[in-house]
């Protein structure tokens, strides 16, 4: 642990030291290793040589025990070497011994090594006397090994003394160049500490042309170039920062835990965030339902409509972006968030207006798919919406539809697309006849490649009511015609020629009630029109007693048809509630008691009822008459300006006073309804609401 | 009786055993130096230890002076000696004779140069004769004995060895020397060549293979049959030829050396 806390300077002086200690004492030990090994192979020779060179020379003398010349033998070899002692044995005895007695009264025991020298301080070797390999004797000898021991001591010494010697010259050239190292490496550490600092551009100073002037030098272009790369980082960082915080979308940035890093502005006041608190805040806070694994696992990377959570606790409709991206190996998600509340806001209400736009529309892009078409839409060419989906290669599927609505009897060379593309009128058949006309306009007028939206107005009312007064018109200069041919005619004759009294009374009365016909048929139309023209203005609508109103109405008509009775027969108490205005139900009562007596030649019934209908109380007045009655498609016209059921004449009227009946009933909030089956009478029933709550006459 | 049994069976072994551990020294006259001698009569000692169940040693002495002194002091148990010798110590010390090289006569040369004028003992009158050692049988006592018997004076000089003494006389150190034919034989022929004899002794008994008088009549018996033995086996004749007993061994007694004894040499005295 110690060896950390120590400079590089210290460290390469005790690691040079260790490693020179560690080898020195290695070559130490190994050089007096061979020393000892070359001595005690010397020794070994010598005593080796000596031995054998003895048993050689002594071998006829130990053969033939001849004492004197082994004698001689031992000693002159003795008097001549290093020899401690020699000893010559014959097969049972001592032959002969020359020498320092100590060794000889030691008992021999053979060396084969220094070392085994050092416990009686001589190197014993032997060799036998042998004659064809039958041994005769041995000889003995005893090296002096004190020289060799002292040689080895002697270069043990020096060695070590040279090699203690040479550490310390090694151990101050590690300082030298340790300290003139170092001296330059302190001052490129200190620049670096500045630079890490933030300091940039520094400079050390270049000396010398050694490798640590290289990397000075290198860690100067170094510097250099981090200095202008630091440079372009913060402007590009303060143009980044500007570009983030000036966006309106909300950007973040989190890892794939979850946890934010970064917000830029917009995202913060969104969810209503301090800068200092978005550190360590997860996504989960901010938009709980946010599907984290939906956007790593799936390519799915856009979220619609999730809720957001402000640090207010308000919601916010967000929309999300995000993209999973890789910085300095790690993921991240980075999302650009939009407030929708007030387009969410602006959609619903266009949605609604939309909806319940009377006219139909759809949103046709360039490539001829269709992209929005309200319900009015659906509705004018009875489409079920779930026909053709929206969006898409659609178009087929839609004019498919559209085709089978049309009315080829007005469209007869032009193609759909034509039709619909160019501002015209469109017939349809089916479901029911409609008018319908076509507009068309680029969504943005300032970009020709933007989406048509095409408008369809139903013009079918103002179609019919057009045909309507057409048809008015002409029936009713046919009604007025009628009388004024009779009148005209019958003036002439009377003007041309002379009749008898008789002749012309009669042809004055014919005048006289084609007049009154004639005023009385200016007098419903004058009313109808009145009636329809102010729309009920004109109406005193006030609570009445309509049994009395009944009661006078059917002796006024009574009175007309003479013999003939109205029996009335109410079902339910009268109402006391009832508003209506007083002269219009008079004149209803009248036309439809006068058509119950002309179309019947018995007496009639009025009966009354009360009936409930969507939350309203309805009280019915219903003239019942068993007379001709009316055929189904007769039934089907009643009502119509000037249709009279008998077209021939017969029957005197005018053919408005069912609908100016209608009209009045209508203009009191109620209903109308006639029921007949021909030969079998009719009953006409009108109903009028009860104004307050039901209250009942007792 | 039983213990009597018992007793006699554990002298039988101890005996045997003894027997078997006993050292015998066989000393050798040194003829040659010891080291070849003892080469030469190696294979012998441990046939004859393999043979008799003795520890049958070698020896030998440095001279023939010594060796005289070791027999006479009765160093060896088996003694291999020269005729002169064994007669000595027969009488001196009781050594029996047991056996000598079969059918072999022993003789004594005087060699003298090639181109020497001398061609009879009686021309050696005065003269330095070379010899190896006084004690040596055939080469020195014989010629010696024969030139006294002739009365011819001479100085003797003894150089050790046969080859000693054949090489003097080639070099002229020596007009003339003694020695025997065997020896003559194997000396180099190229320095042989340049010799002539000019004396033969007649044949005696040669050397004697004799035990010590300490020795039992049983092992006595035991070391002449395993001599003798050798005889008659392949290997046993081919360590006899090697120590140039070619024609192996016979059994013999002392009389066998009355013809040395006749000689009446008294050297040793």
């Amino acid at each position: 642990m110690l060896n950390f806390k120590l400079s590089f300077k210290m460290k390469t002086i005790f690691g040079i030291a260790i490693i020179e200690t560690f080898f020195l004492f290695i070559l130490v030990l190994n050089s007096r290793s061979i020393l000892y090994e070359t001595i005690e192979l010397d020794i070994k020779d010598q005593a080796n040589n000596i031995s054998t060179l003895l048993a050689t020379a002594s071998v006829d003398a130990v053969v033939s025990q001849d004492i004197a010349t082994l004698d001689s033998i031992l000693n002159s070899t003795i008097a001549t070497s290093k020899i401690l002692y020699i000893r010559i044995l014959g097969l049972d005895e001592v032959l002969a011994e020359v020498g320092n007695q100590h060794f000889l009264n030691q008992p021999f025991k053979e060396d084969n090594s220094i070392v085994d020298t050092e416990t009686d301080g001589t190197y014993d070797a032997y060799a036998n006397i042998m004659i064809d390999g039958y041994q005769f004797g041995r000889v003995e000898i005893g090296l002096s090994i004190e020289e060799q021991h002292s040689i080895i001591d002697q270069a043990t010494s020096h060695l070590s003394t040279i090699a203690f010697v040479e550490m310390l010259f090694v151990a101050l050239f590690s300082l030298l160049l340790g300290v003139a190292l170092t001296k330059r490496l302190i001052l490129l550490q200190e620049a670096t500490l500045k630079m890490s600092q933030g300091e940039t551009g520094l400079q050390v100073p270049i000396k010398g042309s050694d490798e640590v002037t290289n990397v000075s030098k290198a860690f100067n272009l170094m510097s250099k170039k981090i200095g202008q790369v630091t440079q372009k980082l913060k402007s590009d960082n303060s143009r980044m920062d500007t570009i983030m915080n000036t966006v309106t979308d909300g950007i973040f940035m989190m890892s794939i835990e979850g946890d934010i890093h970064s917000m830029n502005r917009s995202a913060c006041r969104l969810f209503g965030l301090k800068e200092n608190l978005i550190v360590e805040q997860s996504i989960f806070n901010l938009i709980p339902k946010f599907n984290l694994n939906g956007i790593i696992n799936s390519k799915e990377k856009h979220i619609q409509n999730v809720e957001g959570l402000t640090l207010k606790s308000k919601n916010v409709a967000l929309e999300i972006h995000c993209n999973q991206m890789e910085f300095d190996n790690q993921q991240y998600i980075v999302g650009v968030i939009r407030d929708m509340t007030e387009i969410n806001r602006l959609q619903y209400e266009l949605q609604a207006v939309f909806n319940l736009s009377p006219n139909g529309f759809l949103i046709l892009a360039n490539d001829l798919s269709i992209s929005y078409v309200n319900p009015a839409f659906y509705s004018m060419f009875s489409i079920a919406p779930e026909r053709c989906e929206l969006g898409g290669n659609n178009w087929a599927c839609f004019t498919e539809l559209i085709h089978n609505s049309i009315d080829y009897n007005h469209h007869m060379d032009l193609s759909l697309l034509d039709e619909l593309l160019t501002e015209n009128i469109l017939y349809l058949k089916s479901p029911v006849e409609k008018v319908l006309t076509i507009s068309r306009r680029k969504i943005d007028q300032a970009n020709p490649d933007s989406s048509d939206i095409l408008f369809f107005i139903d013009i079918t009312h103002l179609t019919i009511v057009d045909k309507m007064k057409s048809d008015f018109l002409t029936t009713a200069a046919h009604e007025l015609r009628t009388p004024l041919a009779s009148i005209c005619g019958f003036s002439e004759l009377l003007l041309a020629r002379e009749y008898d009294k008789e002749t012309a009374d009669e042809m004055h009365n014919i005048i006289h009630r084609q007049s009154l016909n004639l005023k009385h048929l200016l007098d419903e139309l004058l009313d109808l029109s009145r009636i329809e023209a102010r729309a009920g203005k004109g109406f005193n609508l006030s609570i009445q007693d309509i049994e009395s109103v009944i009661k006078a109405s059917c002796v006024e008509v009574e009175g007309a048809f003479k013999g003939r009775k109205a029996i009335i027969n109410p079902l339910v108490p009268w109402p006391t509630t009832l508003a209506f205005d007083i002269d219009k139900i008079r004149q209803v009562l009248k036309n439809l008691l006068s058509n119950a007596f002309k179309y019947s030649s018995k007496d009639i019934t009025l009966s009354t009822s009360l009936r409930e209908e969507l939350g309203k109380t309805y009280f019915g007045i219903s003239i019942i008459d068993k007379g001709i009655g009316m055929t189904p498609h007769q039934l089907s016209r009643l009502g119509e300006r000037f249709y009279r059921a008998d077209e021939s004449g017969a029957t005197p009227g005018s053919g408005l006073g069912v609908a100016l009946v209608n009209e009045i009933i209508s203009i009191h909030g109620g209903k109308t309804e006639y029921s007949s089956e021909s030969g079998q009478g009719m009953t006409a029933t009108f109903w009028l609401p009860l104004t307050v709550n039901k209250c009942i006459k007792d | 009786m039983q213990a009597l049994f018992i007793a006699s069976i554990m002298m039988f072994f101890s005996s045997t055993v003894l027997a078997e551990g006993k050292i015998l020294k066989l000393g050798v006259v040194p003829q040659q130096s010891a080291s070849n001698l003892a080469k030469a009569w190696l294979p012998l000692t441990l046939s004859l230890s393999e043979k008799t169940g003795y520890q049958i040693r070698f020896a030998t002495a440095p001279n023939i002076p010594e060796f005289e002194k070791r027999v006479a002091a009765g160093e060896y148990d088996i003694t291999y000696l020269n005729p002169y010798h064994y007669t000595v110590f027969s009488q001196s010390i009781g050594l029996r004779a047991i056996a000598r090289q079969k059918d072999k006569r022993i003789h004594g040369i005087i060699v003298v140069r090639k181109d020497s004028d001398i061609s009879s003992l009686s021309m050696l009158s005065g003269v330095e004769i070379a010899f190896p050692a006084p004690a040596a049988f055939a080469a020195t006592v014989l010629p010696q004995a024969h030139l006294r018997l002739e009365e011819v004076s001479f100085m003797p000089q003894y150089v050790s060895s046969h080859d000693s003494v054949y090489s003097g006389v080639v070099k002229g150190l020596f007009l003339a020397g003694g020695g025997i034919d065997r020896t003559l034989s194997t000396f180099p022929k190229a320095q042989s060549d340049k010799l002539k004899v000019i004396w033969r002794s007649e044949g005696y008994t040669p050397h004697a293979f004799a035990v010590s008088a300490d020795l039992s009549d049983e092992e006595t018996d035991r070391i002449q049959s395993a001599l003798l033995s050798l005889n008659h086996q392949e290997d046993g004749m081919k360590i006899l030829t090697r120590l140039g007993f070619k024609t192996g061994l016979m059994k013999s007694e002392d009389k066998d050396w009355d013809d040395v004894r006749s000689l009446k040499i008294d050297l040793l005295n």
